[in-house]
């Protein structure tokens, strides 16, 4: 009769599955480990590269830093001296041509009138599209005499006369009709211009600055 | 055996806590850090590659710029140089020139006053002739000023004719040259004559603003 003893425990009886479980543990952890070690090289070579990347930027920047100061100084000089002529444009632009005008009124005015007063005044005003901006207004008034027999008709041929010139003398109107006060027979007429305000600067000049 | 502390289970258990602690921690202070590092290297490298694109650009652009700024800089020139008017030991030359060109022309000069230098406006009035309120809002930032305005009147006698050729000979040697107000009323007793007054202004150079003048 042969004698049976069992010499292990319950923990230490040897179970085919726990076998498996435990190989697949080690396996799985094994694969973990490999994968990490993979992530971590892959991002420290990664991080390697990024920065050898960064180094290359960084010297082709310098290398074209001389150059590109170059370039800047020029483009600074280019607007420097586009706002010098963009300055000397407020002056043309609020110009008008007074002589230009005198002859539209010589020219205008027939023999028999006698001027006898004219004068061209301007103001700040505001102008431009939106009204924002700072513009220069002139106001012109000629006063003549003439005989008093058609005297409206005279005046008015003078300012059609006169609102023919292409608009050199702005819009012509008239200012009134009176008496000459040394010669009752005689009227003293006056004729007054308007001008569109013209602006010094123009808003697309000003925000160029 | 069965003293042992922990058992069989127990250990694969710990086992595997140990593997999750060294992944976690193996990501949050190696892992980690590397990307970041990366991540902050590959953004710098895009923003200096980004200017460096548009140096380069800029680069490429120079010999054009060039061109543009000889240009510009002959324009400035031509403008400048003949008509910024420059002062002649302490004076404006114009004065001369209007005298000058008033005798050549007939027209008698009974004076020239200096009324001196003023600045292109900036900012309209606040409020224009027909009652509008200029609108309210951002004011945009003064442009700069090289030039001003100088000023002067003049006063004197002469007929029409004189007068008009007179202004025209002024306005036609600098078109920059402006009569801003005038005035010619007739002389009793004298038809040909007339009395006249106008103001003129031409650019000069501006005064260098206070910070320059320090320096």
């Amino acid at each position: 009769m042969s004698l049976h003893i069992d010499l292990f425990t319950d923990d230490e009886r040897a179970n085919p599955s726990d076998r498996i479980v435990l190989t697949m543990m080690m396996g799985g952890a094994a694969i973990v480990i490999l994968g990490l070690i993979l992530y971590v090289s892959q991002a420290f070579f990664m991080l390697q590269a990024s920065q050898s990347a960064l180094a290359s930027a960084r010297r082709r920047n310098d290398n074209m830093k001389q150059n590109h100061k170059v370039a800047l100084a020029l483009i600074e000089d280019i607007a420097a001296g586009r706002a010098c002529l963009e300055e000397m444009k407020a002056f043309s632009n609020v110009q008008i041509h007074v002589s230009a005008q005198l002859y539209a009124i010589s020219v205008a005015i027939p023999p028999d009138i006698q001027l006898t007063k004219l004068s061209i005044d301007n103001a700040l005003v505001a102008g431009g599209e939106k009204n924002d901006l700072p513009a220069r207004q002139y106001i012109a008034t000629i006063t003549g005499r003439t005989d008093a027999e058609g005297v409206n008709e005279r005046v008015s041929e003078v300012i059609a006369e006169m609102n023919a010139a292409d608009g050199l003398l702005g819009v012509v109107t008239p200012g009134g009709v009176s008496v000459d006060p040394a010669k009752s027979s005689d009227r003293i007429f006056e004729i007054n211009f308007s001008f569109e305000p013209r602006v010094y600067r123009f808003a697309a000049e000003r925000k160029s600055k | 055996m069965s003293n042992e502390i922990l058992k069989s289970s127990e250990k694969r258990i710990l086992a595997g806590v140990g593997l999750v602690g060294v992944v976690v921690l193996t990501y949050m202070f190696v892992a980690k850090p590397l990307n970041e590092k990366r991540a902050a290297a590959d953004s710098e490298a895009a923003d200096i590659n980004r200017a460096s694109e548009n140096a380069l650009a800029k680069i490429r652009g120079i010999q054009a710029m060039r061109n543009e700024f000889a240009a510009v800089s002959n324009e400035v020139f031509a403008l400048t140089n003949h008509f910024v008017v420059r002062q002649i030991l302490g004076s404006y030359p114009m004065e001369q020139e209007i005298y000058a060109i008033a005798e050549e022309v007939g027209f008698h000069v009974s004076g020239c006053f200096q009324l001196g230098k003023a600045r292109t406006p900036d900012i309209p009035p606040a409020a224009v002739p027909h009652g509008k309120a200029a609108p309210k809002g951002k004011v945009p930032p003064p442009p700069l000023h090289r030039y001003d305005r100088f000023q002067m009147e003049v006063r004197g006698s002469g007929s029409y004719a004189s007068v008009m050729r007179l202004i025209h000979l002024l306005e036609d040697r600098n078109p920059f040259f402006s009569v801003t107000t005038l005035g010619i009323s007739a002389t009793q007793g004298k038809p040909e004559e007339h009395a006249v007054s106008f103001k003129c202004e031409w650019p000069v150079d501006a005064d260098p603003p206070p910070e320059a003048k320090k320096n």
